[in-house]
């Protein structure tokens, strides 16, 4: 694989990775570190990528299993986790980015509150997966992923104060 | 709220989170791609002088025939020891391509497989430590020593080089054997997570 192909990739799909990792670690040193694995993880799996599955789904599944494998021995929850020096947010002023990142912090940590099985589904249902998606990137049936993200919902309403 | 509204303001609230410095990335991961050529290489260059050290040893005329025994004892150990440490890195070269599930499931088989590895290595170096012992046994009883001022320094010598290195050994494949345990039921756990 070329380096410049790569680099697209990554710029492709930055937003993602970040997300992905945000929702398994919660220390930003660690999480610096989970995101170069998932990075490495790419690099390493794409040249294995023929087209069956859409780019996003495959990036997204390599970059939960990489996930997955962090949380073991790894996983921390820490209610405040600082964001990382290397995370880029230039759109908002300084208000409205404090605003939405109490928003985010929320949502980020309610979702690491979830169990694995639940917090992979929620992530790329945010993402914005289709539930087929979702079941072919987590090699789970499409009932399952209803019932997951079914109980994730009360979950995440329940931790974030909502009414489900 | 109805639930596809709910997915899609928590799905709005996800998305505007900020995204990550791709250059930086790049960096790291390049070097981290360097850092894992270069263990390997290294690993791979100090058993080659281990085995060209046995070897000679073996091939020297001058050495006993028991000691050119030994070397080539160490030189087969040490050689078992890498083709079994590059077959237990295989896997980790290849990137994951399966669902989460598999891929927990091969971590909870590499991490069985480290702790036979470790057991390896201590019966490898336990078997070291008997194979050295008889082999050096004439040398290791009190008449000869007792009488040799320059084979008791160099006992003593081996004995303060080695025996760190030994007792450090055990400790390390203990404490390693342990700490996997401890990942083998952290990993077990999170296939569990996933069953449900």
């Amino acid at each position: 694989m070329r380096q410049g192909e790569f680099d697209a990739l990554l710029r492709a799909h930055a937003g993602l990775l970040s997300r992905i990792a945000a929702s398994y670690e919660a220390d930003a040193a660690l999480r610096d570190d989970l995101l170069q694995d998932i990075a490495l993880a790419l690099w390493q799996a794409l040249p294995r990528w023929r087209g069956e599955a859409p780019l996003k789904a495959f990036v997204a599944r390599i970059a939960h299993n990489r996930g997955a494998t962090h949380v073991i021995g790894q996983m921390r929850r820490s209610p405040v986790g600082a964001l990382s020096e290397h995370l880029v947010d230039l759109k908002h002023g300084p208000v409205e980015y404090a605003q939405l990142e109490q928003r985010r912090r929320c949502l980020q940590d309610a979702v690491r509150q979830l169990p694995l099985g639940l917090r992979q589904a929620v992530t790329l249902a945010l993402e914005g997966f289709s539930h087929a998606e979702i079941a072919e990137t987590l090699g789970i049936r499409m009932n399952s992923v209803a019932v997951r993200l079914n109980r994730a919902k009360g979950a995440l309403a329940a931790v974030l104060g909502e009414g489900a | 709220m109805n639930v596809q509204g709910d997915w899609i303001r928590w799905g709005e609230a996800w998305q505007q989170q900020p995204s990550v410095d791709i250059d930086w990335l790049r960096r790291r991961v390049s070097r981290k791609l360097w850092r894992m050529r270069l263990t390997v290489t290294l690993e791979l260059l100090l058993n080659a002088v281990a085995v060209w050290q046995t070897w000679r040893l073996i091939a020297h005329p001058g050495v006993e025939l028991r000691w050119k025994l030994w070397a080539a004892c160490a030189m087969l150990l040490v050689l078992t020891m890498q083709i079994l440490f590059l077959q237990a890195r295989r896997g980790t070269w290849r990137a994951s391509g399966n669902d989460p599930g598999d891929l927990l499931q091969l971590t909870a088989r590499r991490t069985i497989a480290g702790i036979r590895m470790a057991r390896v290595n201590a019966g490898g170096l336990a078997l070291l430590i008997v194979v050295t012992l008889l082999v050096a046994a004439p040398e290791l009883t009190p008449e000869h020593w007792q009488h040799d001022a320059r084979l008791r320094s160099l006992i003593l010598l081996q004995c303060a080089l080695n025996l760190p290195i030994v007792v450090l050994g055990f400790v390390g494949c203990a404490w390693y054997i342990r700490r996997q345990r401890g990942r083998l039921r952290d990993v077990q756990a999170l296939l569990r997570e996933c069953e449900d």
